[in-house]
């Protein structure tokens, strides 16, 4: 399984538990204050419950339902208020999942055998990500269709405002999915932001029409 | 005293409840029962508002009958310039614009939220498409503005009531199968007001 | 016994011949029917004095049993069901709390009614307070002629129990499933020490993972108007509602190692012992 970018690092706010779906795979995605990034199932080891209903603590996530806490970075569970003298069993743990920030997104991977990411600008600054209600793949062929240059299956480039624009599609539900972009650009990033939030909306509306 | 007649599982009832809470106001809750009972149908209720709706503000002989208007009212009375900007023409009119999207809101994520729970005729299809629009439009609008350093549905520093009137009807949606996972930067903004020095809660939703 | 499993469209046994609750009598519309939906069929209840009548929508008329104040009908050939004699207490008075709908699975519904732990962070203020968590041991067995899942002994320090308290208490509580989908909760009464009020969740299931929750109460309470203890039910069932509609997978797994219990789920690991004795596949993950 490669990884997929899920979200923008800007995405991680302080002390928010952000929500992400990869190939049908529910997420929670929180930033710790030291800035490590955990990627977790969506769903509690106790009783199911989305993690991403919870709190983040700063250094452990606490579930909604029975206040069970995980710790950032290994999962671990390390309070169960229903028996605050424990002990806890060493293997209860928040199923992870393989992250890693590059060039302003996050990239999450669902198995072990984590394979390249693909090859992204130095200078790039993150446009606003749009979800879409067509398969992954549906968009992919509309863009290649669209005669934008494909750097990879899920991956297309173009020039937009003087810079180039890299296209990176996350797919979230069989049925749904992300575009996230990247502008290669190190000048006032806003008008450029903004030109391609409006493009990609009025692309999202012509897409989402047709049936 | 301020007086408030209200249903408590009310998404409307929960913005007037909230702003008092952030405003640090005393008010009188005279609970009406919305669901099964449909008290605010009945004739005891209407003589108080002809509208019969809910929530009903009564503050000495001023009765109001819609959010919109208990929000701008107890702004203006109570907020002082934090969530009054009397003199910008500009603010006032984006506050407006907040006040009426919240009431397309009310009309599409909120009824369909009632509809499902209660079991309510309603074209949860056209209600539920059209809250979706209504999202889009405002997750672009807070991702630029977190982009200009701006937290809030109107420019600016601070919250206004228009925040307040939204924050009910989307912390609410998923009631109505309405998930918010599309729209990241409105669950941002949704931390940010659960952690506005005052707020309160109703059943169904998670303080920060 | 010869059932075939096909004539149910896939419903097992246990759950097609059981009785299952379809609304509460007194909330059903004086003129006409009321459409809905049992076990994934669309169907119609319709009051008939003090009695009703259940259709499947365009085809027969389906089994149907008034009892607690509540219309049950089956799409199979029902048994008797189970008692609760306290609905015919004279000093009771019997009243639906409150009903709603939830998309989640008729088992996940009962299991958060057994379950006392998540009082101090769903039922803040009310149930229970961050301060006094813990859970301490109670007893859990299934009755020994496998009719029902029994918890007793279960003690837990609640701020506001019900909607006549004045004050937080150490409540003793018991509970009894004698249906995979009717839980009933025994509850010191605070007007009359030493008896129970009595609360039941009585889950209509509609789909495998769309349900109504009836919250029916048999208290000892004379003076709170009805208006008061429906709000009190209303606040506590709505503020579960989006915990049940956010615990994945929405059906409940049955298999092994699907969640992780503690001590404190013993009711619920009890419950899903009796779900596979049963062989209820309705709503479940096996
Ligand atoms: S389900 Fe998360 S703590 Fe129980
Ligand atoms: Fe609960």
């Amino acid at each position: 399984m490669s990884y997929h970018p899920v979200a923008s690092s800007r995405d991680l706010a302080g002390r928010h538990v952000f929500q992400a779906c990869l190939l049908g795979q529910d997420i929670a995605l929180w930033r710790a204050d030291d800035g490590t990034v955990n990627a977790w199932e969506n769903r509690c080891p106790h009783r199911g419950v989305r993690l991403s209903l919870g709190v983040n603590l700063g250094d452990r996530l606490m579930c909604r339902y029975h206040g069970w806490r995980y710790d950032s970075g290994s999962g671990a569970c390390s309070h169960i208020p229903a028996h605050p003298e424990g002990p806890i069993p060493a293997t209860l743990c928040a199923r992870r999942f393989p992250v890693i920030e590059a060039g302003g997104l996050v990239f999450v991977a669902l198995g072990d055998d984590t394979a390249a990411l693909p090859t992204l600008p130095e200078t790039a600054i993150p446009l606003r990500a749009l979800p879409v209600g067509r398969p992954a793949e549906a968009i992919a062929a509309a863009l290649a269709g669209a005669g934008l240059a494909a750097a990879g299956p899920l991956h297309f480039a173009e020039t937009q405002g003087g810079a180039t624009v890299h296209l990176l599609i996350q797919p979230a539900s069989g049925t749904t999915c992300v575009i996230h972009g990247l502008a290669d650009m190190s000048a006032e990033a806003l008008p450029l932001q903004r030109h391609m939030s409006r493009l990609m909306e009025s692309r999202r509306r012509a897409w989402e029409a047709r049936p | 005293m301020i007086a408030l007649h209200d249903y408590d599982l009310s998404a409307e009832g929960y913005a007037v409840r909230l702003f008092l809470a952030l405003l640090g106001l005393d008010y009188r809750l005279l609970p009406v029962e919305f669901y099964p009972a449909r008290e605010h149908e009945g004739e005891e209720f209407r003589a108080l508002s002809p509208m019969a709706s809910l929530p009903v503000l009564v503050d000495g002989d001023l009765v109001l009958t819609e959010v919109a208007g208990i929000l701008s009212y107890l702004a203006a009375r109570h907020g002082g310039a934090d969530w009054y900007p009397a003199g910008d023409a500009a603010q006032l009119g984006r506050i407006g614009d907040g006040l009426a999207l919240s009431a397309r809101l009310a009309a599409t994520a909120g009824a369909v939220r009632l509809a499902d729970g209660m079991m309510l005729p309603l074209d949860g299809a056209a209600a539920r498409a059209e809250a979706k629009r209504l999202l889009r439009v405002i997750d672009e609008r807070l991702w630029f503005g977190e982009a200009a350093g701006d937290d809030w549905l109107c420019p600016g520093p601070r919250p206004s009531i228009a925040d307040i009137a939204c924050f009910p009807h989307i912390v609410l949606a998923e009631e109505g199968d309405i998930p918010l996972i599309d729209y990241p930067a409105i669950r941002r903004w949704l931390d940010r007001v659960r952690r506005l020095p005052g707020f309160v809660v109703m059943p169904g939703v998670f303080g920060a | 016994m010869g059932f075939k499993m096909t004539e149910t469209g896939g419903i097992d046994p246990d759950t097609w011949n059981r009785w299952h609750v379809v609304g509460c009598h007194d909330e059903l519309p004086d003129d006409g029917a009321r459409a809905t939906r049992l076990l994934g069929r669309a169907i119609t209840v319709e009051r008939r004095g003090s009695g009703a009548e259940v259709r499947l929508t365009g085809g027969g008329a389906l089994p149907v049993k008034v009892a607690y104040g509540y219309v049950w009908s089956s799409l199979g050939t029902p048994g008797p069901l189970f008692e609760l004699p306290e609905h015919a207490e004279a000093d009771r008075r019997n009243l639906n709390g409150c009903s709603f709908f939830v998309r989640t699975s008729p088992p996940r519904a009962i299991e958060n009614f057994l379950d006392m732990a998540h009082f101090p962070f769903v039922h803040t203020g009310i149930l229970g307070e961050e301060a006094h968590p813990d859970v301490k041991d109670y007893d859990v067995a299934i009755s020994t002629d496998g009719r029902e899942v029994v918890a007793s002994n279960c003690h837990f320090y609640q701020p506001k129990a019900a909607a006549a308290s004045t004050g937080g208490v150490d409540v003793t509580y018991r509970y009894r499933v004698p249906h995979p989908w009717c839980a009933i909760l025994y509850k010191d009464s605070p007007a009359k020490p030493g008896r129970s009020d009595v609360i039941a969740l009585f889950v209509q299931p509609c789909g495998e993972e769309e349900i109504v929750a009836n919250l029916a109460l048999f208290i000892l309470d004379d003076d709170t108007p009805l208006p008061a203890l429906r709000r009190f039910q209303q606040q506590i069932f709505v503020q579960d509602k989006p915990i049940l509609e956010n615990q994945m997978p929405r059906r409940l797994p049955l298999y092994p190692r699907a969640d992780s219990p503690v001590r404190a789920d013993k009711a619920s690991i009890a419950y899903r012992r009796w779900l596979r004795q049963l062989g209820t596949s309705f709503g479940v993950l096996s």
